[in-house]
This record gives structure tokens, C-alpha cells and sequence, in this order.
């Protein structure tokens, strides 16, 4: 953690750069932070929503060093942690997320971690871009095509499963068509198929009559049904509204939305453009943005390693995840994940508490692959329970708790194995296991879990 | 200068100018970046962890470790599944329906010959607790005759100049009845890795091949 | 936090509610502002005590070998090499009867605790493992739906209860969230269970879900855990996420330390068959006897993809089933429970009549559901159906799964069928 005399910013303004950080990517290593703050608001936001223009061959040399199994279901997902840990690009894996939350495709139906790779791949190509592209590649993505049941829409029996949810959740949303839209729909998409070298036509199968939708007639197929969707106000206003409550706030005011559904308009349906536009949102920049969205188990999980400079994606983590409710690859419906509220059952905030404590535990040390509260406290030259305790509630929570918590905090330091206080801070094992007990506990705090 | 001496100082410009290239394209590379955002790359340079004693370790992924025991060990399957074969894109429909009904037969088999060494294994398991069990209580028998014994010896006796005996376990590998099924198990992998070689040409198997290094279709990338 | 004025309310509410807080307060468990906040939620669910556990056999399981047709000669017909002979198959009439591991379901049977459901199914069925289980979990077989069946009746049931309550302290009107009223014993939530209102937690392994410390310094955790209350019971902050967030860690430690204590004090002299199952149902009869209020209970017993090797395959499977069974059943009668859990068994499909080449059968369409428990009424439901007159090699259904989940809604629950499953379904008379 930089010494704050250093930096030429006060300490509101490297809130706001951490604040930056921690929405436009999973959290930040100390290394990471240092030059953002060095830069300034201002230039750290114009890095972090420009991520083509960072390079990222280092997290390529680094991911040539690995060998994954592209058709091994663990190892996309690990695959896919090591990018969100160490890539340049932040926003870049935060977006690809986003939209695997979007057009959720499980491979528990699709049963091809190799298509759901590709899938992953294609997402990133386009996260940025204009979202008619994205819209159109995801309707011939061959994992798509397989998980809404595509490849059986045909022309003498069509299948509405596409055309349903490509409105209801990838467009629109709901309220905005009709069930004769649907089944219109489906006729234009009848055909559109998958081989193992990607997206088939199959003429044979496609209905070539005339068909009605959202009003309009002609003998459409899926690109203009693609076309018409894109170009749709309620489109602007659904997407606007979800990238918001992803990216800023949970209930954004209408003009907010209106304010970045309009960029979506001007914009000609540029997706980088939205997103800049929420981050230098005045809306994005107020305190009660900050702290104010829950952290997806991802966020909560890649930040930890990413804080702890964790070296090693451990075998265990995409299960880990997966047990506090974000199973990569695997979302629960093609509605994808609810987030906010719905990451904080009861039973996944013991998942949570629980993987902090697999985080501090002395077991992982071996090979130093892991790093200890005792180690950083040295490095940082801490003698006292307090300056201890207020380190750690700086880097790990930005002193977002009561003041009784701090002080509940060096009471617990303070005390020695049985409970009892004690004068100064202790030597070895006793210091240990109180420093790993305080960084877990503050791990668990309310406040850890927002971002 | 000599013809050989007149390559090698060829040779070292050629090569001195390309790095000099190679680091102004790099510097060029970085400048354009720095120029288009309008500020240095924002990661410390050379090691992105320095700072912590956990950057001596290389960033890694661990992967979840295969069968410790031998037998299990030995059953390893390196030939790949149907899923993957599947995704070879060149395949065609002839080809497809011959690795179906091959993969069919295999798994088949397979079922077959594990049902087979199922029992076998449990059994050795049983057996060789209770030679374990046999031999512990061998051996506290023979401690207590020892102790009873009061006389004062003259010499040591022979056995205490030898190490006191060990519970050897038998090895799962070695029984004669388990091995020879873990062999047929392994002469059925190997002719099926002969029998798909002969459906799916070894283009086609580097395809395979390199879809699971990772390489995306044209309009993924 | 709570104002003073809602705090009197709740109180004068009645006696047994006053004295069961005090209670609470004496322990020190939480302070008394906290346990008004805390305990408008986790008020002890009111009124029957019934509540059903739900066992999904996952992969399709053969019903016409699990309920065997066996005085049919077309049964023997269709499956020259895997029909179970008639000598070997348990009675339950001269027409059926069942597979020979399932002696304790024919036990069942006998004491009429148990009720077959023949030909159960859906229209136009759907041979895929993934869709069709998405139909029998959430009830909806005409549209992908994004709610379970049982998530559905939790959100009614967490709605009229909310609606009784006079006071709703600090946490936002119809955003209530009952602990404990359902546990999926399951590392991941079935799609059944998914609701609008009522988080469903899945609960395992009970050891993972106590609150961890670092194993070396296991002295540590009574320290870690004092700290750990005291700073949730007194995290002042008036944001609501952050208010969310304490109500949920509370619950998480307060439901851990319940559902560890239930284990640990709960005392049988059942032995259980080892594996998962048993062990799971070891779990939920704990939860039972120790009374935890959940109404509903899930589970998944994997394996009955029989393509096949079926006969050795079911045969361990339904052994397993009723081995575990038994001894569930045996559990609860000795906790006085056994009149309380009512059980129901089904599967995705059934399997095709005509047996494949592999010694196996493929996906079907209809089979037999089970539903077993003190408030049943035995005896044989539905109709098996025709061995020959098939709808493309397949059973055709002659009752609609959602007639029995009717009839448990509102016949053992006492909850509206019509509201959890869209319209109304006649009921049964199993129960």
C-alpha cells in the first residue's frame, strides 16, 4: 500500500481511483494501484474504459506458459480466473462477464467446454464494439445455438426457444413484443445451425416465406431480425438499465438510464461508449455510489487473490465459486445470475467467510505461492495493534466500518490465546495467528462484501 | 577480410540491426501506446509482483492430481473421448457414424473388463487387512513372550541384532489375478488407439489437438 | 435500526412471542434491539408441523423394472435378457410388484405407508435429461419457466406469513427472508427450489458450512467467533445493502451453529447404509427431530441412466434407496417424526419398454412416482400403462405429474395448488 504522503492526490480522490478500479475490474494488486494514483482520476479513467489500447502480451506470454485443455471443463474456468487476475485489461474481462451474464449459456445442456470457449472468445471480440455485431455472432455461436435448441428450428416445425429469449432477455426485455412476434421470430431464425467448424446455414430448413415482426414485413431472416432488434428504443433502455446496475447502481434513476440509453442511440449502438459514459457519470463519481453494489462471488474471489498477490490459481477456486452461487460457464438459467441481493443467501456468506479463511490459512504458504498478514505487517513496519488493525481495514475495506469495529478489532489483536489482553504486539505464532484471525475477520465484515 | 570473417561481421550487423529494430518497434510500440493513452503503461516494469516475496513464484494454475495409486495409474486412458473427437471439424458423416459405433463397442468393453477387476481389487483389499491385522497381532504376541521370559541373557539373542521385522504390504500391482486384467485393460486402449488411427487421419488428430491448446475459429478471434 | 414504538407493538403482540424473545435475550445471544430486527424474521414457522422431502432420481430411472408389470407376458417379451424374473419380483398384486432390492418398500407397501403412482407423465413428453427435469421442477411444461414449483409455494408461504405479522422492524415490506424454511441437502440448488422471494440454502456438508478458522489455530475460534457477533450485533450503518448484508451473516452463524448443534445432539440407534444418501437423509431426519421448521427438503440420488448394464446398475441403486429409506423412516419413528415427513420420489422419464442391445433400456416418458410417509395412504394409484399400445415405443402417461404435486400442496401442506402451479389440477387420494 503506497504511503499516502507520496501521492499527489488527497485521500477522496484515491478513493475515487479505487473506487474506479474496483468497478472497472476485480480489485487491484498494491502495484496496480501505485501508478493509477500517480496518473490521477481523470487519466486512470481514460486507461481503464480504453482497454484496446493497453497492451496485454504480457498476460499472453503468461498464458502460453500454462497448459490448459481446451475440452476439459476445469480448465476453461481456470483459464479464465488466471485472465481476470493477471490481465492489463481489466474492464476488458469485466465486460466478457458481463455479457456471459448476458447471453447465458450453460454448459450443463451445451456439455462442450470447447464451444463454451469459443463462445467466451467471441464475447470478448465484441464486448466493446457495436452491440448489433455482438448480437448477430451470439446468434450464430454454435453454444447458443445448441443451448436455446436452434439447431431443431426448423421450417416445418419451429422451435420459439430462440426467438423468446432473444427478446425477452438479450433485447428488449419484456413487455416490448407479442407471441405472434415470437413465433414470426422463430420463423427467421429457422435454419441457422451449428456444425463442429461453427455456424451453419441450412437452407433447407430456413422458411423463406413473408413474416411479420415488431411491425414491420418482409421475408426476414435472423440478420434482420438482428437489425430491427438492435435498432430498437426499448433495446437502448434494457441495455442501458442493466449495464448501470452492473457497473454503478442498483436502482438508477430514470434519467440516468435515459442519459445512457441515449449514448446508445448517438452512439450507433457502441457499447464502449455506454460504458465510458456510466464511469464518467457524475452518478458513478457520488459517494453513495461508492461501496454500493455487492461484490459477485467473482469480484469477491479474484480481488482476494488479486490483494494478496496470490501467485497461483489453486485447482479448488471454480468450485469454490461455484459453491457461493457463480458457477462459470454454468449459469443457473439463461437469465444468468440475479446478482445484488441474491449473492447473500445465508448459506453462501459461510462459502464466502469460509473461502477468506482458506485464503489465510497457514496451509497454503507452501511454496510461498501465498502471502501472510505477518509477512505484509514486516514490510510495512507495523508495531502496534492499531496501526495493525488500521492497515488492514485501509487495504482492505477502504475504513468503510463503524468505529466500534475498529476498536473490537485491536481488542481481538490485542489479546493473547485465552482472551486476555496484552501490552504490545506479540512475537511469532501468537502474532500469527492473531494477523491471519484479523485479516479473516475483516474479511468477513458487511463492508468486504460491497465493492 | 576473409570470405568466413566477412559473413560472421554480415551476420552480427544483421543481427545488431534487427534487435535495434526489434527495440525501436517495441519502443515505437510502447510510445504509441503511451501516446494514445496519453500516459506511461501503468505496470511496473519487468516483474508485475515485485514488490511481495511471493513474486519469486512464476503465476500458475494447479490442476487437480490424477491417481496416486499404481492401478490407478495404470488405467489411464490417454486416448481422448467421443466429446472430443466429436469436435474435429474436418470429420465426415462416414467417418462419424465409424467412431460412434467404435466408441460404442469401447465403452462397452471397457464396462466389461473395469466389472471384471472390481472385485478382484476389493477382495485384494480385504486380504491384505487381514494379513495386516494377522502380522500386528503376530507381532504383539511375540513382544509379550519376549517380556516374559526373566532370565538374564548372556548374550543378546540373535534376533534383536537384525531390525525388528516390518509389515511388508503386498503390492495391489503385483497380484497375479489383478494384472492380468489391468493388461487387458491396457491391450483394449491400445487397439483402440489403433482402430480410431485408422478412421481419423493424423491431420485430423492434430486438429483435435490443437482445438484443446486453445485455437479459436477465425471469427473468434 | 427498529424504532421504539414498533418494538412495543411486536411485543404486545402476545405473551409466548415476548417470552420467547426474552429467552433469547437472556442467552446474550443477540441484544434486544437486534432480536426485535432478527426475529420478525426467524419467527418458528406457526401451525402443522409437516413438511415433505423431495428425492429426485437423476437420470431417468426405469420405472417399468422398479414397478414390474410381471403377470404382462408382453413385459417378457420386450426384454428377453433383462426382465426380472417372476419368482423374484415382490408382490404387490397378482398384476405388479416391485424390483427385488426394494424388500423395505414392499414392507412399506404392506403397512399402507406407501402410495404407487402408476403412469405418471406430462404431455408431449421430452426425452432430454436437462429439459425435462427443468418440467418436473418447476411445472411447466409449456414455457421455460424461471421459478420452481417449490420455490413458488416458499413464496407464497413467506407472504400470507409476513402478512400476519404486525410488525415488520427494519427490513423492507416483501423482502423478508424466513431462515430455514426449506434446505436443499445438495451442493447446488435444484431448479425447484428457485423463488422470488425466499433464498433456499444448500447445505451438504453441515462441517462446511461452520464457520472456519485457520486449522492451525483451531484454539482461535471461540475468540474469532465472539468477535465476529459482537461487530455484526453492533455494525451501525443505515444503508440498507449494508443492513442486508448484517441480516444475512447473523443468519448464516446463527443457522451454522443450529444446524451443528442438531447433529451433534441428535442421538439413533438407526444405522444408516454408507454413501451419500444415506448420510443426507441421516442429515435431514436430524433436521426433523431437531426441529428446524423447514418445510421443504430436497435431494438427488444420481445414477439411473441405465443405457446400459442396467440390471446391475438398479439393482445396487434401488437397494441403496431402500436400505436408506428404511432407515430414515426407522430414525423418525423413534423422534415421534415419522407422521410428519411425507416423501416423494420420481424421476425425470422412464425408460423405453423395448430393452437395447447394450443390456440396457433407452429415454422413455412415463413411470411411476412414490410417495411415502405416516400421512399416506397406501395402495396403487393411477394405471399402469399399456405394454403395447405405446406412443413411439414409449408409455403414454395417464396422470399428469402436477396432479400429484397438487394433491401434496393441498392436501398435506395446506397451501393453494392453483396459485403455486398456474391452474388447477385435481388432487389424488393418496394422502
Amino acid at each position: 500500500m503506497p504511503n499516502r504522503n507520496k501521492s499527489k492526490n488527497n485521500y477522496k480522490s484515491e478513493l475515487q481511483i479505487r473506487h474506479l478500479l474496483n468497478r472497472a475490474g476485480f480489485g487491484f494488486t498494491p502495484e496496480e494501484l501505485a501508478p493509477y494514483l500517480e496518473m490521477g482520476y481523470s487519466s486512470a479513467l481514460e486507461q481503464l474504459t480504453s482497454p484496446s489500447s493497453t497492451d496485454n502480451s504480457a498476460l499472453d506470454t503468461m498464458l502460453a506458459e500454462q497448459s490448459f485443455d481446451f475440452t476439459n471443463p476445469d480448465d476453461i474456468k481456470r483459464w479464465w480466473l488466471f485472465r481476470m487476475m493477471f490481465t492489463r485489461r481489466p474492464l476488458e474481462e469485466k465486460m466478457t462477464l458481463f455479457w456471459h451474464g448476458h447471453f447465458a449459456t450453460s454448459d450443463n445442456k451445451v456439455r462442450s467446454p470447447y464451444a463454451m470457449y469459443v463462445q467466451n472468445c467471441t464475447m470478448r471480440k465484441h464486448a466493446f464494439g457495436k452491440f448489433d455485431d455482438l448480437l448477430l455472432a451470439m446468434s450464430k455461436d454454435p453454444a447458443m445455438i445448441n443451448w436455446l435448441d436452434n439447431q431443431q428450428n426448423r421450417k416445418k416445425k419451429p422451435n420459439e426457444n430462440y426467438a423468446r429469449e432473444v427478446m425477452e432477455l438479450f433485447t428488449m426485455g419484456i413487455g416490448n413484443y407479442s407471441e405472434q412476434d415470437v413465433k414470426e421470430g422463430a420463423r427467421a431464425f429457422t435454419g441457422w445451425q451449428a456444425k463442429p467448424d461453427g455456424f451453419y446455414f441450412n437452407s433447407g430448413q430456413h422458411d423463406n416465406g413473408s413474416k411479420t415482426f415488431l411491425g414491420r414485413t418482409g421475408n426476414f431472416n435472423g440478420e434482420d431480425i438482428v437489425s430491427i432488434l438492435a435498432n430498437q428504443k426499448a433495446t437502448g433502455q434494457y441495455l442501458a438499465r442493466k449495464l448501470i446496475r452492473y457497473f454503478a447502481l442498483y436502482n438508477p434513476s430514470s434519467s440516468f438510464v435515459d442519459e445512457i440509453a441515449s449514448v446508445y442511440k448517438k452512439s450507433d449502438h457502441n457499447i464502449g461508449a455506454m460504458v465510458s459514459a456510466i464511469f464518467s457519470s457524475h452518478n458513478f463519481s457520488s459517494s453513495a455510489c461508492f461501496h454500493s453494489l455487492i461484490k459477485s462471488p467473482c469480484e469477491y474471489v479474484v480481488g482476494m487473490l488479486k490483494t494478496f498477490q496470490v501467485s497461483q490459481v489453486d485447482a479448488e477456486v471454480p468450485r469454490l465459486m461455484a459453491s457461493m452461487g457463480q458457477n462459470l460457464f454454468n449459469p443457473p438459467s439463461v437469465k444468468g445470475w440475479d446478482g445484488g441481493e441474491n449473492w447473500i443467501a445465508s448459506d453462501v456468506m459461510m462459502a464466502r467467510f469460509n473461502f477468506a479463511t482458506r485464503m489465510i490459512s497457514q496451509k497454503f504458504d507452501y511454496l510461498e505461492k501465498y502471502s501472510s498478514p505477518a509477512k505484509i505487517a514486516a514490510e510495512q513496519g507495523l508495531t502496534s495493534a492499531a496501526e495493525t488493525v488500521d492497515y488492514f481495514l485501509s487495504l482492505l475495506i477502504e475504513n468503510d466500518a463503524p468505529p466500534s469495529v475498529r476498536e473490537r478489532l485491536i481488542k481481538y489483536v490485542s489479546s493473547d490465546m485465552s482472551g486476555k489482553p496484552m501490552a504490545k504486539l506479540p512475537e511469532d505464532k501468537v502474532l500469527d495467528a492473531r494477523l491471519r484471525g484479523l485479516v479473516h475477520l475483516i474479511m468477513t465484515l458487511p463492508t468486504y462484501q460491497l465493492t | 577480410m576473409g570470405k568466413q570473417a566477412a559473413l560472421l561481421v554480415l551476420i552480427l550487423c544483421v543481427s545488431t540491426f534487427s534487435q535495434v529494430e526489434a527495440s525501436a518497434k517495441s519502443r515505437q510500440a510502447v510510445n504509441v501506446i503511451s501516446q494514445k493513452a496519453n500516459t506511461p503503461s501503468p505496470f511496473a516494469v519487468g516483474n508485475f509482483f515485485s514488490a511481495s516475496a511471493a513474486a519469486a513464484v512464476k503465476p500458475s494454475v494447479e490442476k487437480r492430481a490424477g491417481p496416486k495409486d499404481a492401478i490407478g495409474q495404470a488405467l489411464a486412458d490417454h486416448n481422448p473421448t467421443l466429446e472430443q473427437v466429436r469436435l474435429i471439424p474436418s470429420l465426415d458423416g462416414p467417418q462419424r457414424k465409424q467412431i460412434n459405433d467404435l466408441f460404442n463397442v469401447y465403452r462397452s468393453d471397457l464396462k466389461l473388463l473395469n466389472e471384471q477387476l472390481r472385485p478382484l481389487r476389493e477382495e485384494f483389499k480385504a486380504r491384505l487387512k487381514s494379513d495386516k491385522d494377522k502380522f500386528e497381532k503376530e507381532r504383539q504376541d511375540g513382544e509379550k513372550l519376549v517380556q516374559t521370559k526373566s532370565e538374564p541373557l548372556l548374550a543378546k539373542p540373535a534376533k534383536y541384532l537384525t531390525e525388528p521385522a516390518r509389515f511388508v504390504p503386498a503390492k495391489e500391482e503385483e497380484d497375479s489375478a489383478i494384472a492380468a486384467i489391468v493388461d487387458k485393460i491396457k491391450v483394449r486402449q491400445i487397439e483402440f488407439t489403433q482402430a480410431l488411427s485408422k478412421i481419423v487421419s493424423p491431420a485430423q488428430m492434430l486438429e483435435l489437438e490443437q482445438l484443446k491448446r486453445g485455437k479459436v475459429p477465425a471469427y473468434a478471434q | 435500526m427498529t424504532n421504539p414504538s414498533s418494538i412495543n407493538s411486536s411485543l404486545n403482540r402476545s405473551i409466548s412471542r415476548r417470552d420467547f424473545l426474552a429467552g433469547l435475550a437472556a442467552l446474550g445471544i443477540l441484544g434486544q434491539q437486534q432480536l426485535e430486527a432478527f426475529a420478525a424474521q426467524v419467527d418458528p414457522v406457526s401451525g402443522s408441523e409437516r413438511s415433505i422431502l423431495v428425492i429426485q432420481l437423476n437420470g431417468g430411472n426405469d420405472g417399468i423394472n422398479t414397478i414390474i408389470p410381471y403377470g404382462n407376458g408382453a413385459y417378457y417379451d420386450a426384454r428377453p435378457k433383462i426382465a426380472i424374473k417372476q419368482a423374484d419380483v415382490l408382490h404387490i398384486d397378482d398384476k405388479v410388484g416391485f424390483h427385488p432390492s426394494l424388500t423395505a418398500f414392499q414392507e412399506f407397501y404392506k403397512q399402507g405407508k406407501l402410495a404407487v403412482i402408476q403412469g405418471v407423465g406430462y404431455p408431449e413428453p421430452n426425452r432430454s435429461h436437462f429439459r425435462s427435469i427443468e418440467i418436473w421442477q418447476t411445472a411447466q411444461p409449456d414455457i421455460i419457466g424461471d421459478t420452481g414449483w417449490l420455490g413458488r409455494y416458499l413464496d407464497h408461504l413467506s407472504i400470507s406469513q409476513s402478512s400476519n405479522r404486525v410488525v415488520k422492524a427494519s427490513i423492507e415490506p416483501g423482502k423478508e427472508k424466513i431462515a430455514m424454511l426449506a434446505v436443499n441437502v445438495d451442493p447446488l440448488l435444484p431448479k425447484s427450489l428457485l423463488a422470488r422471494k425466499v433464498a433456499v440454502p444448500s447445505v451438504s456438508d453441515v462441517q462446511a458450512f461452520r464457520f472456519k478458522v485457520d486449522p492451525l489455530y483451531q484454539a482461535d475460534r471461540a475468540l474469532q467467533l465472539e468477535a465476529f457477533n459482537d461487530i455484526y450485533n453492533n455494525f451501525e450503518d443505515s444503508r440498507s445493502v449494508v443492513k442486508k448484508l448484517r441480516t444475512s451473516g447473523i443468519e448464516a452463524n446463527r443457522a451454522s451453529e443450529r444446524l451443528l448443534d442438531l447433529v451433534k445432539g441428535h442421538k439413533t440407534t438407526v444405522k444408516y447404509p454408507d454413501g451419500k444418501l444415506g448420510s443426507s437423509l441421516k442429515f435431514i431426519a436430524q433436521m426433523v427431530s431437531g426441529g428446524i421448521g423447514a418445510k421443504v427438503y430436497t435431494l438427488g440420488y444420481d445414477g439411473f441412466d441405465t443405457h446400459a448394464g442396467e440390471l446391475r446398475t438398479q439393482t445396487n441403486l434401488l437397494a441403496g434407496l431402500g436400505k436408506s429409506l428404511n432407515a430414515f423412516q426407522e430414525d423418525l419413528k423413534q423422534h415421534g417424526c415419522d407422521d410428519k415427513v411425507m416423501v416423494l420420489i420420481f424421476s425425470e422419464f422412464g425408460r423405453r419398454v423395448a430393452e437395447n442391445g447394450g443390456g440396457g433400456t433407452d429415454h422413455g416418458t412415463a413411470g411411476p412416482s412414490l410417495v411415502l410417509g405416516g400421512g399416506v395412504k397406501g395402495g396403487l394409484y393411477g394405471q399402469y400403462p399399456s405394454l403395447t399400445e405405446l406412443d413411439h415405443g414409449d408409455l403414454k402417461f395417464n396422470v399428469d405429474f402436477r396432479t400429484v404435486y397438487a394433491t401434496i400442496l393441498d392436501r398435506w401442506l395446506g397451501a393453494d395448488s392453483r396459485e403455486v402451479l398456474g391452474k388447477n389440477f385435481e388432487n389424488l387420494d393418496f394422502c
